[in-house]
């Protein structure tokens, strides 16, 4: 089987969630006997591209796996705003004429969705899954600059008046006409979570989905197996964005309010562009057990995670099963999340886990003093957590899903 | 070669560089000019005579990535650049044809190059409006762009003096590297006579700063496009290249530092509002000449004028004329301009004079309308009491409707009542019968149970009987020991038992019938079927799981197994959709956790010696104890699919009640290496393993090719699952390898089936060595030799020991000698293959069937850590082998596994960084060959004939499998 992946970025110069799928799906692929390609679009590269029908094109490879990379000679600046570009219909023709593919895989609408238009001309089926919730909102992250949380909406009414305003209008409907669009040309529509399902409106979406969550690669995956009795020392840990809607402020209050002289707390994370936030967070939480330690390396997360005791995240958005989260309960370490369903599906309070209301931080006080006043207690809930899932599970089930869709289209 | 190029920022997306590039190709164009536009850095200077380069911030110092892409030494022109900071080392553009600077200020910074350089305006000037806008301002207006310059406490009073302004404000992004839109919409949030507009094109932009009635910009483009449009502005004094502007035309006093400069000057801006004209009229005549200045130096396209009026000499010389000509009339142009700036400005006092008369009817006009609004309100009120009205009465006519809905109602449900009424007596009478029904069953059961008693007494009587003693002890001295199960001989006794029952209660003419219709059976595999409905993606199913109520039994032969195990543990227990599972660990001397990872799971634990495992007896053992109706058969290092991976193997045998065993895909880990992601695909093409399928064979097993016996009986114990009734009859035999394949084949002549699942899989692979895979081959093919009949032996080859192990030496040298093991490898799969091909099929070879020549005893390329150089030293000198002998077979068979190979390859475009493995995996290839080959050697002895080192060959070659 021939597949092509489209992603809105790729490796090496992106490495989040969506394109590290997109990198464990083609190699597991390839491993398996099916030719892959991966098509995205360079938003910050400008080296070793080729002039090609009004668009720069490059070829390369990442760790063994062909890409194909296109992108505006000018970068229009609502490249991240538009669904369909029409002027990409011809390039991307092109490419798939010039290889033939069998199931067309976009794990990202977001700058080369315009593939899934074309896709239909070829009569290939394509097969979407959606990550995030940039289809419906351009925001991408269902929230309002005032900070206030989203609930969707079914015509982006909500959009103009809590985000862009009447000036937007006949743009933000367009947009949800093309969204609804997208959904029509499709094959097959995947979520990692119920969750980001329920986001998407009926009136935008009712058709049949899968649900395939996100595996852990365990090749780089030790687990923790620290027991506790009722005087261990027990170290919490935060990695993330350091970014104020990641809700780390409200960690260290209740951190210093809960005041147990066993717990302590390591912060990982790049400040990114609010230095602002950090440095006030960083003082406020002197002479507190607290250590800030910067950024984080993907490959140290096996070493982090055999260090600490919790891993808390305490956002203050919609989170959608972070990938940290999967992580840490791959490697047995048990976590604490704002009682947000992308987290709360696989997370429940008291079982595997522990739960607590959103931005509230006498309710994430109450928690750690009871872990400090009786560490023990982790030991019950560490037995119980059981996210196992693997990268080779899910490119399984996507397997099953080009096969089923291959069939269907011949 | 290409004459002209054009090089500026098509980068970045800049509005300013974006509009620059519009102008430049709208400039060419206008003049007939072929060019090409040219990437930053991706471009060979030598292919262009002249590039116009710029404008634009585009000359920096030195070092920069970025910006040195635009010092491109050469015979060129810079069209209106820019000079950031102060560079000294510019020299290379006194070559230049021409060296053009926006502005005067640039100009000095040039001055130690000593050459004539001259200022001209942006040549974004010369843009023209777009006919139409998506939008509609309100008059009066003004517009702003701005990203975050202010202090805290300037932002607040800024804010507060727009919503003071009488205006109504747009906001206009244009500098997008600066985010200006996030922060220009955090300040409409605050301003409720603002708007935001929109991300826009530079024509567009350029359009809208015509419609202004005033604009203040952060952005020297903003600021060029405004002054073009004679609309009076503002410029935030952000950088030296916005002084220069502003100095070149005397309006720097129009450049504000801090928000009360900008109050300030915006003040004296609506007192006294500036004209541009004269200014504008100037840039564009510097403007013009720099066009005339570009038609006389750069190549113009000839071609679309295929007939010249006039000869090209003749031509040049009127143009020189018509220029001179041009000249004249822009001169006179140029003083009626003046006249007309003179009398605009005076229109423009008399348009002050009319815009004040406008205003006061304006406001009367407003009055008009504050009154008929207050009007409309009152007419608005009435209606509503009117509408008002009108549903009281509806709502009264419906309540009406309503009463008589429910008057039929109460109707309907008396009838009903008298229904049911009817409906209980009847079910009563039903009761009374079903009590009648009961009563006569209890004493149908009363009788049955005398009976049962009697004949449980005749049991008894018949049991303690010498004749049943006799039967049964002939049965087991005679019947079980001379016809075992599964032996022809005990299907031949069958087959007469049942004749012979037939014979006596049905008659002679019976036991034909039956006779033909068994002959007429046809044997039959490879039903492809529907896969099993898969459960575990479907989102609407995912809270409501099927439930099975058999009780599966997962039996796993363990030794060492890992922390892994826990995973593998932790799996099964999650299966969904199986009501209860039970885990069965048999283990042969764990000397790590093992044993405690499974106790602490749940699972039942039985232990054996170690030297008591075997394949086959040490899974019959823990199928003993097993107390589920269906058994799964799993290794320890095969990790479950997914939850439903048991519930989708119980659905594929509850499809057909004879299928007594299903296996399960197999799929390679994520650490799996190229050689073991090969070798899996390679098991799965061979044996056709690409859907569901089930198997069957009702009759003809001997019948089939060995091909196909492999394919159909092929269970497997890496994870199958089987009906314990079916596999207590037939147990796993005590064979030292291919246990499963011996129970699958002896499933299938006994007339079940087996199944294969494609849809549903463990993750099983293993990283080996090639002297594993040696092995492996050899005690395989044996295998598979022994159960199938199916040697790769080549017919009719009657080699020795020695010359077997000889021709595997041949093989070994032509693959070491092939330069596959160099370390420079060629770049692609398909070369590298084709090469080591090359080798092997070299004329030499395949003109000379066996070329022979001595062999020392050992290999050059000898190391200690080469355990297969090693093995096959050991088995040459065992085999008293003394020479390498080329066979042309046996490297044909080499050459078929290394075509499969090089289709399994395809999926990778290079080898990049794999080297290693890739030379390995010709090494395996080989040792796959090789193992086969040397097995053939041996299937065609008899047991007992073998001498003592080939004892010691074999014995050697099964250690560690």
């Amino acid at each position: 089987m021939k597949i092509l992946f489209s992603v809105h970025q790729f490796f090496p110069y992106h490495y989040t969630g969506t394109e590290r799928l997109v990198l464990n799906l083609s190699k597991q692929m390839q491993k398996t006997g099916h030719q892959v390609k991966v098509l995205t679009y360079g938003i910050i590269e400008s080296e070793n591209y080729n002039f090609k029908d009004g668009f720069l094109i490059k070829e390369y490879q990442y760790e063994g796996v062909p890409v194909i990379s296109l992108r505006h000679v000018n970068i229009p600046a609502e490249v991240g705003f538009t669904i369909f570009d029409d002027g990409m219909e011809k390039i991307l023709t092109d490419v798939l004429e010039t290889e033939k593919y069998d199931i067309i895989h976009v794990c990202h609408p977001m700058r080369t969705g315009t593939i899934i238009k074309v896709a239909k001309k070829f009569k290939i089926p394509v097969i979407l899954t959606l990550t995030d919730f940039w289809l419906m909102c351009p925001r991408g992250i269902a929230s309002t600059p005032q900070g206030n949380l989203c609930n969707g909406s079914t015509d982006g009414r909500e959009c103009i008046t809590d985000c862009y305003g009447e000036v937007w209008s006949g743009r933000i409907r367009n947009r949800f006409a093309m969204a609804t669009h997208v959904f029509s040309l499709v094959s097959r529509v995947i979520f990692p979570t119920v969750f980001l399902k329920s986001m998407f409106s009926e009136k935008m979406f009712s058709g049949k989905s899968d649900l395939i969550r996100f595996g852990n690669d365990y090749r780089y995956v030790r687990q923790n197996t620290k027991q506790y009795h009722e005087k261990s020392d027990i170290t919490l840990g935060f990695l993330s964005s350091f970014l104020s809607h990641k809700g780390v402020h409200i960690l260290i209050k209740a951190f210093i309010q809960a005041d147990q002289e066993n717990l302590s707390l390591k912060i990982f994370g790049d400040p990114l562009h609010e230095m602002d936030y950090y440095n006030q967070l960083k003082a406020e939480s002197e002479n507190h057990r607290i250590e800030f330690l910067g950024r984080y390396r993907h490959d140290h997360m096996d070493t982090i995670l055999n260090d600490l005791d919790i891993v808390v995240l305490p956002s203050l958005w919609w989170e959608n099963t972070p990938l940290v989260m999967l992580r840490a309960l791959a490697h047995k370490v048990p976590v604490i999340v704002s009682d947000f369903p992308g987290m709360t599906e696989i997370v429940k309070d008291g079982v595997n886990g522990f739960v607590f209301r959103p931005g509230d931080t006498r309710d994430l006080q109450t928690i750690l003093e009871k872990i400090g006043r009786n560490p023990a207690l982790l030991n019950a809930i560490k037995d119980n957590i059981s996210y196992t899932k693997r990268i080779e599970e899910e490119a399984f089930e996507y397997e099953c899903i080009y096969n089923e869709e291959r069939k269907n289209h011949t | 070669m290409k004459k002209v190029g054009i090089l500026y920022d098509n980068i970045s997306g800049n509005t300013g560089d974006v509009a620059i590039g519009i102008s430049i190709k709208k400039i060419l164009t206008g003049l007939n000019v072929p060019f090409d536009e040219l990437i930053p850095g991706n471009f060979n200077p030598l292919d262009y005579e002249t590039i116009i380069i710029g404008g634009g911030y585009l000359i920096r110092e030195s070092p920069d990535f970025f910006y040195d892409k635009f010092r491109v030494p050469g015979n060129h022109i810079t069209n209106a650049i820019g000079i950031h900071g102060s560079p000294q080392d510019l020299n290379y553009l006194t070559k230049y044809k021409k060296i053009t600077v926006r502005s005067t200020g640039d100009k000095r910074k040039l001055a130690y190059l000593d050459e004539s350089i001259e200022v001209i305006p942006c040549t974004t000037m010369l843009l023209e409006d777009l006919p139409e806008l998506p939008f509609v301002f309100n008059r009066p207006c003004i517009g702003i762009h701005i990203f975050p310059v202010f202090s805290k406490e300037e932002e607040e009073q800024f804010i507060q003096w727009i919503i003071s302004l009488p205006y109504t404000v747009y906001f206009l992004p244009i500098t997008h590297y600066n985010k200006d839109i996030h922060y220009m919409r955090s300040l409409k949030e605050k301003i409720p006579n603002a708007e935001v507009l929109p991300i826009l094109k530079a024509q567009e932009i350029f359009t809208i700063c015509g419609k202004f009635d005033f604009f203040i910009s952060s952005s020297l483009h903003g600021a060029i496009f405004s002054y073009v449009h004679n609309v009076p502005f503002l410029l935030f004094n952000a950088d030296e290249k916005m002084q220069f502007f502003m100095e070149d035309r005397h309006l720097d006093h129009y450049l504000f530092g801090n928000f009360y400069e900008l109050r300030t000057r915006f003040a004296d801006l609506e007192r006294e509002r500036p004209d541009y004209s004269e200014n504008v009229l100037n840039d564009k005549k510097v403007l013009d000449g720099y066009l005339r200045y570009l038609s006389s130096v750069l190549p113009v396209n000839t071609a679309k004028s295929t007939e010249p009026a006039v000869p090209v000499s003749e031509a040049t010389y009127q143009i020189s004329q018509l220029i001179m000509d041009n000249s004249e009339l822009e001169r006179q142009n140029f003083h009626y301009r003046n006249r007309i700036s003179d009398l605009s400005f005076h229109t423009g006092n008399l348009e002050n004079i009319i815009t004040g008369r406008e205003h006061q009817i304006t406001e009367l006009q407003q009055h008009i309308t504050n009154l008929e609004t207050v009007l409309a309100d009152q007419k608005h009120r009435i209606t509503e009491l009117e509408d008002r009205l009108h549903h009281l009465d509806t709502a009264i006519s419906g309540s009406k409707m309503q009463i008589d809905q429910l008057r039929q109602h109460a109707r309907n449900l008396e009838i009903v009542v008298t229904n049911r009424d009817n409906h209980i007596s009847q079910l009563k009478k039903h009761t009374r019968n079903l009590e009648t029904a009961v009563a006569d069953k209890k004493q149908q059961i009363q009788k049955f149970i005398a009976i049962n008693q009697t004949l449980s007494k005749e049991n008894t009587a018949i049991k303690q009987s010498i004749m049943y003693t006799l039967s049964t002890k002939f049965n087991n001295t005679v019947i079980e020991r001379l016809l075992p199960p599964g032996t022809r001989r005990r299907n031949c006794y069958h087959l007469g038992l049942s004749a012979f029952r037939i014979l006596m209660k049905d008659g002679l003419s019976h036991l034909i019938v039956c006779y033909h219709k068994r002959k007429e059976k046809k044997f039959s595999y490879s039903d492809t079927i529907i896969p099993v409905e898969r459960r575990e993606t479907i989102l609407q199913e995912i809270n409501s799981p099927p439930t099975v109520q058999t009780k599966v039994s997962v039996i796993i032969p363990t030794k060492n197994a890992g922390d892994d195990f826990r995973l593998l543990l932790e799996k099964i227990i999650h299966q969904r959709g199986i009501k209860t599972i039970e885990i069965i660990v048999v283990d042969s001397g764990s000397t790590d956790h093992t044993r405690d990872i499974a106790e602490k799971a749940g699972c039942r634990i039985l232990r054996i010696r170690p030297e008591e495992f075997n394949h086959g007896l040490t899974r019959n053992y823990g199928a003993k104890h097993a107390g589920g109706d269906l058994l799964v058969f799993l290794v320890q290092d095969a990790i479950p699919i997914g939850e439903f991976w048991l519930y989708n193997m119980v659905k594929m045998l509850e499809r057909d009640t004879t299928i007594a065993a299903v296996t399960c895909r197999q799929v390679p880990r994520s650490d799996a290496d190229l050689f073991a992601c090969f070798i899996l695909w390679f098991h799965n093409i061979s044996l056709k393993r690409t859907n569901d399928t089930i198997y069957s064979c009702d009759t003809g097993f001997d019948q089939m090719t060995p091909e196909d016996k492999r394919i159909s009986a092929g269970i497997e114990d890496t994870c199958c699952m089987m009906r314990k009734r079916i596999f207590d009859q037939f147990r796993f035999k005590s064979v030292q390898y291919g246990e499963d394949l011996d129970l699958g084949i002896r499933l299938l002549k006994t007339g079940y089936k087996t199944a294969f699942i494609h849809s549903s899989g463990v993750i099983h692979s293993h990283n080996r060595d090639p002297c594993y895979f040696y092995r492996r081959s050899f005690i395989d093919s044996l295998a598979l030799d022994s159960l199938l009949n199916a040697s790769k032996k080549p017919a009719g080859n009657t080699a020795s020991l020695k010359e077997t192990m000889e021709q595997i030496l041949g093989l070994y040298f032509l693959i070491q000698k092939s330069s596959i093991h160099s370390r420079n490898l060629p770049a692609s799969w398909s070369q590298s293959i084709d090469q080591c091909r090359k080798v092997l099929q070299s004329s030499e070879i395949s003109q000379e069937k066996s070329i022979i020549f001595p062999w020392s005893g050992g290999f050059e390329r000898t190391d200690s850590g080469n355990s297969l150089e090693t093995l096959i030293q050991e088995c040459a000198r065992l085999a008293n082998a003394e020479f390498y002998r080329l066979d042309d077979a046996l490297i044909r068979a080499y050459c078929n596994l290394l075509d499969f190979f090089a289709e399994y390859c395809k999926v990778y475009p290079s080898l990049e960084n794999r080297d290693q493995e890739v030379s390995e995996s010709f090494n395996k290839l080989f040792s796959l060959v090789a193992g086969s080959y040397l097995a053939a050697y041996f299937c065609h002895k008899p047991h007992a004939g073998l001498s003592e080192p080939e004892v010691i060959l074999m014995k050697k070659l099964g250690e560690g499998i």
